[in-house]
């Protein structure tokens, strides 16, 4: 039982770390068709720029410098070169990959390759019952994660911002008959998205190890979020970072950390291909 | 439109995307790099002829440096059959590279060398079972008619490919495979790298070293330097290789394969079985990436499991989209500036050249999606027969 509830407890952990990448990456292919081979690389940025301002002794700031940070770059990016390979996700595989590899040299070469060390806010364990004791960082990261999905799912479905997200996801064209500068949009859900893998970035920065490729490491695993929940639906992205991270946990507990990134890259696999229909909407 | 292809079948919906790009080339996603002409077999000749007297120009050393990139002309090659001509990216063809170097490193080195270490392994472990495969291993590089190891140039390219078909044939189930794909090609190199290096038999993070040329035992070698004999068994194998896809791009096979990525739909709609063409397709490039790891590790003498990560796969896709996806000398192009510019820079710019590499691949892509644009007002200002002879790729068939 005790195992059980550990499992339970390191597989929402997971998978609370896989939500927030995954949201992020979601309604950017959402909105603007592009797939974000950087996005690893944008949390990457945000858990440095934490990492930076928090050793100036401004740790309540932490979170709000990554987020701008990531965003500020995101913005930049669009407006330089992401905005040509709007809806054509081949183009943006690559190019994005390329901005990924621009910006691991960029921290490289300020930083160098050794790995920053980050202090945990919050280093107390609480029980969890069964003798089992958890990090309260990592329930407050769970708890965040979950919080900041509700928010964005309020976000799309209320706001009149999220209105807009939706028309642009569903039909560019009438989107922009209606008056709608399609551009615009796209260039801050753009900056939206790397903003919340900056915020992701500085939330994970205290558990890993903060170095120029840990982008890397998070990148499988949320496209394979991506690709197994509905487009643009916060709470089946929601259900399957969990899911994900739970059966992560559950194998790897069980046959190492290795069988568990191939057992849930297979079944991943199976399921997508069993399907009778895509999910992500073909674009046009 | 979006919402309406819901109900449709994605692909129907890519044919869409085709014909629209057919007729208006300013969209953006009338971005398609494709295959240009196959050269006539005179220039095609001409250019395996200079490649076959380098050596005398360069001498042994040079011969030997310039041996290290033609296994990576392949595997670009391996990539862009895909890419180029049937519009899919690949993230792990490194992970298949570098299964196929494992394999090849395991059937190849005998007693006396590091991978040794491996077999000795095999032998002195506890369980039985371990001796039969050493014993094996031993047994498939024993044949050997002229000195060559062919069951190491044999063995991993089929094995390798026959993964390759099964996967490809699950992966191009999927409705959309230009996008499914690569997002799902990109676990194999995590995976890759992950189980190799938890793998204490085959020398964990430090891989596997001190594997022979594969003409190190052959008369065929005899008299030739060590540079030398390595550049003739790739430039062997390269000239096979690249002598094999002449013939496949002029072929019905070639056509088929094309006509899969450009219209499933339609193919299918002819009675061909698309997504086992397609699953034969992908075998096919997965074997010649295995290939390129053998042709690999024989040169270098060397893997290691950092070479299956994903951004080894991302070099690749820089060297095909330098070189132009779909051109007949486009991976070999791309491939030699790519490394050879490495070869020289990488020493002065130290870890800038990643920089220069990531700006090189944006720049690449972003002449691609614009390219079009730009022909189409080219086209406006020109007469469309002069045009013909202006712009090279006009002439190129499809």
């Amino acid at each position: 039982m005790g195992t059980l509830l550990q499992i339970l407890f390191q597989g929402l952990g997971i998978g609370s770390v896989l939500l927030l990448g995954a949201l992020g990456l979601m309604i950017i292919y959402g909105v603007m068709g592009i797939i974000n081979l950087a996005h690893g690389d944008f949390i990457m940025v945000g858990a440095y720029a934490s990492v930076v301002v928090s050793s100036a002794g401004l740790s309540v700031l932490s979170v709000p410098a990554a987020v701008v940070a990531a965003a500020g770059i995101g913005l930049l990016a669009d407006v330089v070169v992401v905005k040509y390979f709007y809806n054509n996700p081949v183009a943006s595989m690559l190019g994005t990959f390329g901005i990924g590899m621009v910006l691991q040299t960029v921290v490289l070469l300020v930083f160098g390759p050794e790995l920053q060390r980050s202090e945990l806010p919050i280093s107390s364990s609480v029980s969890i019952g069964f003798g089992q004791s958890f990090s309260v960082w990592r329930l407050i990261l769970i708890l965040v994660a979950l919080a900041t999905a509700a928010l964005l799912a309020y976000f799309i479905a209320r706001t009149r911002y999220g209105l807009t997200i939706r028309l642009v996801t569903a039909d560019r064209g009438v989107a922009s008959s209606l008056g709608i500068r399609s551009t615009t949009t796209n260039r801050w859900t753009f900056a939206l998205g790397c903003g919340l893998a900056g915020f992701s970035g500085a939330l994970a920065a205290p558990l890993s190890n903060v170095s120029p490729t840990m982008g890397v490491n998070y990148l499988a695993n949320a496209f394979l979020v991506v690709v197994l929940a509905k487009l643009g639906d916060v709470r089946s992205t929601t259900a399957w970072s969990l899911g994900l991270g739970l059966a992560l946990a559950t194998v790897s507990t069980a046959a190492g950390d290795v069988m568990a990134t191939i057992v849930v890259w297979m079944l991943a696999l199976i399921i997508v291909a069993t399907r009778r229909k895509s999910l992500i909407p073909a674009r046009v | 439109m979006s919402t309406k292809t819901q109900e449709v079948e994605p692909q129907e919906a890519k044919s869409v995307v085709a014909d629209a790009a057919d007729e208006d080339p300013t969209t953006a996603s009338a971005h398609r790099f494709g295959p240009t002409a196959t050269p006539r077999a005179r220039t095609a000749g001409l250019v395996a002829i200079a490649l076959a007297v380098a050596p005398l120009v360069l001498g042994d050393y040079g011969a030997g440096i310039l041996a290290l990139y033609l296994p990576l002309v392949i595997l670009a090659l391996s990539v862009d059959i895909l890419w180029g001509m049937n519009g899919v990216v690949s993230f792990g063809h490194a992970a298949f590279f570098t299964a196929g170097a494992y394999l090849a490193a395991l059937i190849i080195g005998g007693p006396g060398d590091a991978s040794a270490g491996t077999l000795n392994y095999l032998q002195e472990a506890p369980s039985g079972g371990s001796d039969r495969w050493a014993r094996l291993f031993e047994a498939l590089s024993g044949v050997a008619p002229l000195g060559v190891p062919v069951l190491a140039l044999l063995l991993p390219t089929v094995a390798i490919g026959a993964v390759g078909l099964l996967l490809g044939w699950v992966l191009f189930r999927l409705p959309q495979p230009e996008v499914y794909v690569p997002l799902m090609t990109l676990g194999l190199g995590v995976i890759m790298t992950t189980s190799l290096v938890g793998i204490p038999f085959l020398g964990a993070s430090n891989g596997l070293s001190n594997i022979p040329a594969l003409l190190a035992d052959s008369p065929i070698a005899g008299g030739m330097g060590s540079g030398t004999s390595r550049y003739v068994a790739n430039l062997v194998a390269l000239l096979a290789v690249y002598a094999a896809y002449w013939f496949f791009r002029k072929s019905m096979a070639g056509k088929r394969w094309l006509a899969s990525g450009d219209e499933p739909l339609r193919l299918d709609s002819l009675g061909y079985r698309t997504q086992l063409i397609r699953a034969g397709g992908f075998a096919a490039s997965v074997a010649l990436a295995a290939l390129a790891g053998t042709m690999s590790v024989t040169t270098t003498g060397f893997v290691a499991p950092g070479q299956a990560a994903v951004g080894q796969s991302a070099m690749i896709l820089i060297w095909v989209a330098v070189g132009r996806p779909g051109g007949f000398f486009g991976p070999l192009i791309g491939t030699l500036l790519i490394q050879v510019g490495s070869f020289l820079l990488s020493g002065i710019l130290h870890n800038s050249w990643q920089l220069v590499l990531g700006l090189v691949l944006i720049s690449v892509v972003v002449f691609g999606t614009r390219s079009s644009a730009w022909r189409a007002r080219l086209r406006r200002l020109l007469p469309a027969d002069r045009l013909v002879r202006l712009v090279p790729w006009e002439t190129g068939r499809r």
